[in-house]
């Protein structure tokens, strides 16, 4: 995989840096981070220029994060319709807006570059949720910027070091968006849980009230 | 046990992705342990060329000027600018290993001359 993406950048330059990250926004599987580590090696051994690869990778993936909120505004109406077609579902979509109201440009922000893997996912439920588009727009700039300067910068510091850097970060991105995701997921599994407890023993108390 | 049971009988789909994140968070730690294991036992006078590498770049990597390189491949800056190794197998129509173990012979052989 790290080979396969080093010999991209090697062959297309920052045209496949442009691309990769653009693409990555919308959750096609490409390993977009190996190819800013290579893009950034290669500036360190002059086969490309600093500027032109920083400014590919950075408006490939505002560009990508946008055209991501965008399908998820618009096929927001219809996950909402056919999410209200049953109660449970529906308690789910509120949570998620309310959620992302509160959390939104954060939750954006961290995930352009700590937990980069649920980004596009985040592009999607921005749009679906209705998030701002400003607030959207801002705060995925922001982390954008520190994604592509992180990684485009570890890829020219450690340029002799670029694919043991590869190996490590992709592994520790992917566990640590994992464990993210576990968290989300049991807090709210933690919580359907307690909620669905209660009701149970509300409902045995109403069942002995009335047997007695 | 039996709110487990509640959960997997009303939230399925919520319960398996929750097991599905905690399986590859545990995969992506394994293999995170492994590589940084095989990473610091890795020799690092070792000369590993690959495809991907560009000259310049590979002269980067071993700390050699890039007109070792050069010499060792036949070419000159101007015209292998960002051209990787497997690029210039497919053109020379020659082996990839072949220019691989070219460039690291002339690298051994220079580092020699430096000692």
């Amino acid at each position: 995989m790290n080979d396969a993406a080093f010999q991209l950048v090697s062959a297309y330059g920052v045209w496949i840096v442009f691309v990769a990250t653009f693409l990555s926004c919308l959750a096609l599987p490409i390993p977009t981070s190996f190819v800013m580590l290579a893009g950034g090696a290669f500036v360190a051994s002059g086969d490309m220029e600093m500027v032109p690869t920083v400014l590919a990778a950075f408006v490939g993936a505002v560009l990508g994060d946008n055209a991501g909120y965008a399908i998820g505004r618009n096929a927001g109406p219809v996950v909402v319709r056919s999410f209200a077609l049953n109660s449970r579902r529906a308690a789910v979509w509120k949570q998620a807006q309310a959620f992302m109201e509160s959390w939104g440009g954060s939750s954006v922000f961290f995930s352009r570059w700590l937990f980069s893997p649920l980004g596009p996912y985040v592009n999607f439920i921005s749009g679906a949720t209705q998030v701002s588009w400003p607030r959207f727009a801002l705060s995925g700039a922001a982390g954008e910027a520190v994604w592509v300067t992180v990684y485009v910068g570890l890829g020219y510091i450690l340029s002799e070091e670029i694919t043991r850097i590869a190996d490590l970060l992709g592994s520790a991105v992917a566990a640590l968006a994992m464990v993210v995701a576990a968290l989300v997921l049991g807090l709210a599994l933690w919580r359907a849980a307690r909620r669905g407890h209660r009701n149970t023993d509300t409902a045995d108390r109403a069942a002995d009230e009335v047997s007695h | 046990m039996k709110r487990l049971r509640y959960l997997r009988d009303r939230h399925p789909i919520v319960l398996g992705l929750f097991a599905a994140s905690l399986v590859l968070a545990a995969v992506f730690l394994f293999r995170f342990a492994l590589l940084a294991e095989y990473w610091s036992k890795a020799d690092v006078a070792e000369i590993r060329i690959e495809g991907w590498m560009t000259p310049t770049y590979i002269a980067r990597v071993y700390d050699v000027p890039p007109e070792i390189v050069h010499h060792a491949l036949g070419t000159d800056v101007t015209s292998t600018r960002r051209k990787s190794l497997r690029d210039m197998a497919q053109d020379w129509d020659v082996p990839l290993v072949s220019l691989e173990t070219q460039v690291a012979d002339t690298i051994r052989g220079h580092r020699n001359l430096q000692k």
